[in-house]
Parts: structure tokens; sequence; C-alpha cells
């Protein structure tokens, strides 16, 4: 399995390396100069695909999006601010958000959720136990999200998953599983405490 | 609201989950809390990059690549600079 190097894999020292070179090329992408793009892309493509293609469940569709992704990134790069957060964060957001999108205008959304709530039923890890790549061993983030959604109650991981990887709002998802609104509400608030919490520790790393 | 009520609206907020009418109510508190709610809302990031960031890297494939750079030349060349 090819070996990747990403951001959480590296030493303190080297994220904090690693985050001056992203606003350096943020800033670079903003004055117009293609080949910051192009080591953005080097750099992050591979997760901006994975997470892609956990939301919309479709190689080809994830494929798609990272181009749009990245093209959006170069159009919409006058609205990043160092001082309002990292250049990775403003990323994902965008690409989680470009994602959902494309996930609601599908006609194929519905079967989507269905095999979703298929996976949830059967594998109610799956979404965050499904690689056996040993790189998942060296990262301390995924190590400890691993490990954080182990302690989490099943019914707190689905309303967690529905939420960021379906974009769902705490309404959706009660309308979507039948349960009572208010418990969604406290199931979420739970298990995103305790994400929150476990992070507290490296916080500053990554 | 108290600020560990905008606490829990805020992580629910990073992951998109608030629905339009407590949104318009999160961001009706955001400009109450100040520094402190920026603070916290710059922490609450971490939970949208810790999710991403979970995912096993998965690479695009070289024709993704290339097309993006194609694209790219097309939109930098001189005759598509208003678009």
């Amino acid at each position: 399995m090819a070996q990747y190097t990403t951001h959480n894999d590296l030493s303190p020292e080297a994220r904090t390396a690693s985050r001056d070179e992203d606003e350096r090329w943020m800033l670079e992408i903003q004055a117009q100069q293609p080949e910051a793009l192009e080591k953005l892309y080097d750099k992050y493509a591979p997760v901006i695909k994975s997470l892609a293609h956990r939301i919309v469940n479709n190689e080809t569709e994830a494929e798609d999006l990272v181009q749009e992704i990245y093209m959006e990134i170069w159009n919409q790069s006058g609205s990043y601010a160092p001082e309002k957060g990292k250049p990775l964060g403003w990323i994902l957001t965008l690409a989680r958000r470009r994602s959902i999108d494309r996930l609601r205008k599908r006609q194929a959304y519905q079967r989507a959720e269905d095999r979703l709530q298929l996976e949830t039923e059967q594998q109610p890890d799956a979404w965050i136990f499904q690689s056996t790549d040993s790189d998942l061993e060296k990262s301390d983030l995924r190590h400890i999200l691993r490990n954080t959604m182990e302690t989490l109650p099943d019914a707190q991981k689905m309303a967690v998953e529905l939420a960021y990887y379906k974009g769902m709002s705490q309404r959706e998802i009660a309308a979507k599983t039948g349960i009572p609104l208010g418990t969604i509400k406290t199931r979420l608030e739970l298990g995103l405490r305790k994400i929150a919490e476990a992070l507290k520790g490296v916080r500053d790393e990554f | 609201m108290n600020f560990e009520e905008f606490q829990q609206m805020a992580r629910l907020y990073v992951v998109g989950a608030l629905d339009d009418e407590e949104l318009e109510t999160f961001l009706t508190a955001r400009k109450t809390f100040g520094p402190s709610g920026e603070q916290f809302l710059v922490e609450c990031q971490q939970l949208n990059e810790a999710f991403a960031l979970s995912l096993t890297p998965e690479r695009p494939k070289p024709e993704t690549k290339i097309a993006l750079l194609d694209r790219l030349r097309q939109k930098l060349r001189p005759d598509n600079s208003g678009s």
C-alpha cells in the first residue's frame, strides 16, 4: 500500500513548519501563482479525496470533486484570512461543504442514505475503523480519534456521522431516524464534547 | 445564552448540525462573546479537521491533477483574464 505523509503524521516542529508552508502557499495563490496551488494539491489532495469519497460514496465523483475543490480554492483564495484559522481548516471546510452540496444534488442521494443506514446497522464502527494501513498507527490524531470513537455509544457515533459526513442538521437527523429531536441534540452534544475533549491534548500539534 | 451554551452550539456549528433557526441564534450570540467566543470557535475547527484527517488518505488519479492544471492554465490565459 502506498505510504503517505500527512500533516498529522509529523513531529510538532514539522507541523509548525508545515502550517507556515501552507500559509505561504495560500498567500502565493492569492497572488495568482499556480505553482503554489500545485504544491497544495500534492500535499492535501489525498486527504481531500478521502473526505469527498466518504461523503459522496462514489469514487468517480470524489475525483471530480477534488478538481472542483482545488479550482474553488484558487477562485476563493481571497476570502482566506490567516487570523481566522489555519489554511487546512479553511480548505477542509470548503471541501466538506462542496462535497455535501454534491451529495444533496445527486439523484442517488436516497440510495446513499440507505447504504449508510445499512453500514451503520451492520458495522457501526466502519467509518473510523475502516483501514488497516500501518500508517494509521503512526498518526497521533487518528489514533486518538479511533480510541475516542471506541468509547462512544453507537447512537452517539451515528448522530455524529450523519451530521459531519452527510451534512444533516439535528432536525434532519431526527426526521430521518424517527428519534426525538431532544435525544438527537443530547447525543450530538455528548459525542462532540467527548471528541473535543480528547483532542485537547493535541490541540497545538496539528 | 451563557458561554457554556455558546460552546455547545459552537461544536454543532463547526460540523454544520445547527438548524436555520439555531444558526441565527448562534450567530447573534457569537457577536456578544467577542474574542473569547472567536477563540473557542478556532479551537472547535479542530473537530472539523480531525474528522477529515482521521480518514485514510486516497491519492487521486494522475489524470485529475493533469485536468486541474489544464483548467488553471486555461483560466490564466490572457483572453480569460476577466473570468
